[in-house]
């Protein structure tokens, strides 16, 4: 059980979700991903594909139009 | 007080009708944004009122005719701007946002400049041509939308490999 952070702050859709499924895959069962970003599509994104694929998902807004999304694999 | 995505679509869709009711056209942004650009001009002696693309009515989405900066398009431009920033105070959104890495002011730069210029070539963006041309059945809205998603695929092909690599 491994924690893994990926910063994606600054950088626009589509590259936070496509960053979050790779890292995801290279993810063992019980892993879990800690994202950073500041784009709210982002998170909308991340959200739905994460619901598509039966992931756990909890996201956290630690300041104005900031979030930190964790994951569970 | 939060307002689903259907909700805003209702909402725009009828402030559309109000000011096609009003102004006998449909919603669009990129014509006051060419304005913006031919009056920026003038400071470095251009005359762009002599153009034919400001002089030829037929030629532009939304201008009531004639060279025009101060027509109501750029009043709607400047109600999106401030709608936008409302909107994300409103929801604690509001954030200074700076791209990560330097090639991101290219990548928006020229995507910036494709997009307009290619806004003026189609005779509107996706608001003006997209979702003016379709509500009101005109073919060109639909060859738009048509031709806008391989543009879109090819942008988003170009830009990972060029600019996120």
């Amino acid at each position: 059980m491994a924690e893994f952070y990926l910063d994606l702050v600054g950088y626009v859709c589509p590259v936070p979700l496509m960053e979050t499924k790779k890292k995801f895959q290279e993810l063992a069962a019980g892993d879990v991903l800690v994202i950073e970003t500041e784009h709210p599509r982002a998170v909308r994104n991340i959200m739905d594909w994460a619901w598509n694929e039966g992931t756990d998902v909890d996201v956290d807004e630690t300041a104005n139009g900031r979030w930190k999304i964790v994951l569970k694999k | 007080m939060d307002i689903p995505y259907w909700g805003g679509a209702i909402l725009l869709g009828m402030l559309n009708i109000g000011l096609f009711y009003w102004s006998g056209k449909p919603w669009g942004i990129t014509t006051a944004l060419a304005y913006w650009g031919a009056e920026g001009l003038k400071f470095f002696g251009f005359e762009p009122e002599t153009w034919l693309f400001f002089r030829d009515n037929r030629l532009l989405s939304q201008s009531p005719g004639g060279y025009d900066p101060l027509f109501y398009g750029t009043l709607l431009n400047i109600g999106v701007f401030l709608g936008a920033f409302m909107g994300s105070v409103v929801h604690k959104e509001f954030r200074i946002r700076w791209p990560r890495r330097k090639k991101q002011y290219l990548a928006a730069l020229l995507g910036g400049l494709l997009m307009g210029y290619g806004a003026r070539l189609a005779g509107g963006c996706s608001v003006g041509a997209l979702v003016g041309g379709t509500a009101s059945f005109s073919l060109h809205g639909w060859l738009f939308g048509l031709v806008l998603i391989p543009g879109a695929w090819l942008g988003f092909k170009l830009s990972q490999k060029l600019f996120y690599s």
